[in-house]
C-alpha cells in the first residue's frame, strides 16, 4: 500500500506541475505547442533527455541485460552517447535555426518548404504518425503494468492504465508544451536520482555487487558472447531514430537560444551514463537474486528453453518466453531489497520513465493540427483559437484510443511495432540530413525514401510475425540473406536497420539525381552563398 | 542559413573539406565510431574493475565519458555560430 500511495502522491505532483503551474501562459498556438520557443538551458536539457527516456529505458534495458548481459550497455547507451549528441549538434541546431527564422513547428513543415511539396509532406506525416502511435499505446500499457506491480496487484492493470492515461492527458491538455517540458524536467531529475539510489540500496541488500559478480565468473552474461559482432555494429544505426523522432525534433524548437544546445550536447552522454549503467548492472546482478522466486522462475524458463528449445512445440516455446519476460526485474529487486517507503519513491522514478508518452501525444497533436488542419486551410477558416482547441481535442482522442487499444490488444503486437519503429525512424534519417545539407535533394527523393522505409518495415514485421523462430532461412549462394532469429530478423547477419537505412539513403540520392530540384530561390534560402549573404546584409 | 562556405578557387564544390578543423573532427568522429566496436574485450569478463564492473562494461563506461570530451571539443571548436546570426 505504501509504495502505491507514494506513486499516487507523485502523480498528483506532476498533475499540479503540468496543469496549474503554467496556466498563466499566453494561449497562442506557438505557446501551446512549443512553449513560445522560450525554454531555458536547464529545462531544455532535462526535458529533452526526459522525452527520449521511456519505459523501455529502465524496464526494458534491465530486462535485456538480465538475459543478454553487459552487452546491453554497449548496444544502447554508449552508441547513443556518440550518435544522439552529434545529431543534436549537426541537425538539432539547424532545425532550431530554421524553425526560428521561418516559424516551423513540425519537421513536415520544414520538408514542405524545403522541397516545395504539399501532399508528399502529408505522406511523410502519415508514416511518422503510424510509427509513433505504438509508442503511445505501449506507454499506457507500461503504466498499467508498473502501477499493478508497485501496488502488489491492488491496482488492476485496467485501472493503472486508465490512471496513467488520464494523468498524462490532463497535463498535456492544459499545460501543452510548457507543462510537458516542466513535468519531463521533474521526471528526468527523479529518475537520474533513482539510478544512484537503486544501485546503493539493492547492491547492499544483495550483499554487494562484488560477490554477485564473482559468483557469476565464467558466465557469458559478463561478456558479449551472446551477441554477434555484426549485430552489435548494426545496432549503432538504431540511435539515428532519436534524431528523427517528431517529439525530439519538435523539442529542439523549444529552446530560447541556440546556445542552450551547447550544454545539452556536452552533458547528454553523462545523463545516458547515469541512467543506463545502474539499469544494466541491476539487470545482470538480478541473475544472482537467489532469494527472489519470481526471478528464479525466469532463469529456469531460460535454461529450459536453451536446453530443450528445438524439441519443444511453438506453443511451449512461446509459454517459456512469456515466463522469461524480464521487464519487471528491477521492480522485483526493489520489492525484495528496498524499504517500503523507499520502494515507493523508486517506483515513482520508474513511473516517471514509463510516462514518457506525454511528449509523443503532444507531438502527434502538434503534427495533426499543423501538418493537416492548418495545411488544409483549417486555421485560415476558423482562426488560431480553434487550431489550439483542435490540438487539445486531438490529445483527448489520442489518449482515449490508446487506452482502449491497450486494453484490448495483446502487448506483443505493439512490442513488435515499437521494435520496428526504431528501424523505421532510422530509415527516415536520410530525409532530414538531405533537407539540411544537400542542395540537390528533391521531394521525389524524399518520397522514395519514405515509401521504401514504410514498405520495408511492414515487410520485415510481416515476415517475423508469419514465421516464428526457428523458421526458414532465405539463402542465396550460401549466404543467409534473410534469417529469423530468436530476437527478430537478420539480413546478411546485420539487424534490418542497417540495410534499410542504407537503401533509404541510396534511394534519396538516386531519385533526387533523376528529378528536378526546387526553385533556385528556395535553395538560396537554405544554402545562401557568400553573394546572397552579402546582399542580405 | 545552413552552411555558408568559403569558396576556394577551383575547389568550390568540396571547399568544406579543405578546412583543417572539419577534417580533424571527421577523423575524431570516425575514430570514436571504430572504438565503439571493441572486439578486443568480446570474450573476457576480467579483470573486474573496482571489484564488480566487468572490463567490457567498464570500457563502455569510459567510452561514454570520453564522448563528453569529444562533444566539448566540438562545441568549443566547431560551433555553427553562423546559425545564431538571426537571434534577437
Amino acid at each position: 500500500v505504501i509504495p502505491a500511495a507514494v506513486v499516487f502522491v507523485y502523480l498528483g505532483i506532476i498533475l499540479y506541475i503540468g496543469i496549474f503551474a503554467f496556466r498563466s501562459a499566453s494561449r497562442g498556438a506557438e505557446d501551446y505547442f512549443l512553449a513560445g520557443r522560450s525554454l531555458g538551458p536547464f529545462v531544455f536539457l532535462l526535458s529533452l533527455f526526459g522525452t527520449n527516456m521511456t519505459a523501455f529505458t529502465i524496464l526494458g534495458s534491465s530486462g535485456h541485460a538480465f538475459h543478454n548481459g553487459i552487452v546491453t550497455f554497449g548496444l544502447m547507451a554508449s552508441a547513443s552517447a556518440l550518435v544522439i549528441p552529434l545529431g543534436l549538434f549537426f541537425l538539432g541546431t539547424r532545425v532550431w535555426a530554421l524553425g526560428k527564422r521561418y516559424g516551423f513547428m513540425t519537421p513536415v513543415q520544414l520538408f514542405r518548404d524545403r522541397w516545395e511539396c504539399g501532399h508528399i509532406g502529408t505522406c511523410i506525416f502519415a508514416v511518422q504518425a503510424a510509427l509513433l502511435v505504438p509508442y503511445i499505446v505501449i506507454g499506457v500499457m507500461g503504466g498499467g503494468r508498473a502501477l499493478n506491480a508497485i501496488s502488489g496487484g491492488m491496482v488492476p492493470y485496467w485501472l493503472g492504465g486508465a490512471v496513467v492515461a488520464l494523468v498524462v492527458m490532463s497535463y498535456v491538455f492544459f499545460g501543452g508544451m510548457r507543462g510537458t517540458a516542466w513535468v519531463n524536467t521533474f521526471q528526468a531529475t527523479l529518475f537520474l536520482l533513482f539510478g544512484a539510489a537503486a544501485i546503493g540500496i539493492i547492491g547492499t541488500g544483495m550483499g554487494g555487487f562484488g560477490s554477485a559478480m564473482q559468483a557469476m565468473a565464467g558466465s557469458p552474461l559478463l561478456t558479449r558472447e551472446r551477441i554477434p559482432p555484426l549485430y552489435f555494429l548494426s545496432y549503432t544505426f538504431i540511435p539515428l531514430s532519436s534524431l528523427t523522432f517528431p517529439h525530439m525534433l519538435i523539442f529542439c524548437l523549444t529552446a530560447k537560444r541556440m546556445a542552450h544546445f551547447r550544454r545539452t550536447v556536452v552533458l547528454y552522454p553523462l545523463c545516458l551514463l547515469a541512467i543506463w549503467f545502474p539499469c544494466v548492472l541491476l539487470g545482470v546482478a538480478a541473475n544472482q537474486a537467489k532469494d527472489v522466486p519470481a526471478i528464479q522462475a525466469k532463469i529456469e524458463a531460460r535454461t529450459t528453453l536453451a536446453r530443450q528449445g528445438p524439441n519443444l512445440s511453438p506453443a511451449e516455446r512461446d509459454a517459456l518466453r512469456q515466463k522469461m519476460g524480464a521487464d519487471d526485474v528491477v521492480l522485483l529487486l526493489l520489492d525484495r531489497y528496498a524499504p517500503l517507503w523507499l520502494a515507493g519513491m523508486l517506483g515513482a522514478g520508474i513511473m516517471a520513465a514509463v510516462m514518457a508518452s506525454d511528449s509523443q501525444i503532444l507531438a502527434l497533436s502538434t503534427m495533426f493540427t499543423e501538418d493537416v488542419f492548418t495545411f488544409y486551410g483549417g486555421k485560415e477558416r476558423f482562426g488560431e483559437q480553434v487550431q489550439v482547441h483542435t490540438g487539445r481535442a486531438f490529445v483527448i482522442v489520442l489518449a482515449v484510443v490508446a487506452y482502449l487499444v491497450a486494453l484490448k490488444m495483446p502487448a506483443s503486437i505493439f512490442e513488435l511495432a515499437v521494435q520496428y519503429g526504431f528501424t523505421g525512424y532510422a530509415a527516415l534519417s536520410p530525409l532530414l540530413v538531405a533537407a539540411l545539407f544537400w542542395r540537390g535533394s528533391t521531394k521525389w527523393g524524399a518520397l522514395a525514401s519514405t515509401v521504401w522505409a514504410s514498405v520495408a518495415i511492414a515487410s520485415i514485421a510481416l515476415f517475423q510475425w508469419a514465421l516464428p523462430h526457428p523458421a526458414a532461412v532465405i539463402s542465396i549462394g550460401g549466404w543467409n540473406l534473410l534469417e529469423r532469429t530468436p530476437g527478430g530478423t537478420s539480413v546478411l547477419g546485420f539487424m534490418p536497420v542497417l540495410p534499410v537505412t542504407v537503401i533509404s539513403a541510396v534511394l534519396m540520392v538516386i531519385v533526387s539525381q533523376l528529378t528536378s530540384r526546387p526553385s533556385r530561390q528556395t535553395i538560396e534560402r537554405y544554402f545562401p552563398t557568400e553573394q546572397t549573404t552579402a546582399a542580405l546584409r | 542559413l545552413v552552411d555558408v562556405r568559403k569558396p576556394v578557387p577551383g575547389k568550390q564544390r568540396f571547399a568544406l573539406w579543405y578546412d583543417a578543423n572539419v577534417r580533424l573532427f571527421v577523423l575524431l568522429i570516425a575514430i570514436a565510431y571504430v572504438l565503439h566496436q571493441d572486439w578486443w574485450f568480446w570474450h573476457t569478463a576480467t579483470p573486474l574493475v573496482l571489484g564488480f564492473i566487468p572490463v567490457g562494461l567498464f570500457y563502455h563506461v569510459i567510452y561514454t565519458v570520453a564522448m563528453v570530451g569529444l562533444m566539448w571539443l566540438l562545441v568549443r571548436r566547431a560551433w555553427p555560430s553562423h546559425l545564431e546570426r538571426d537571434e534577437p
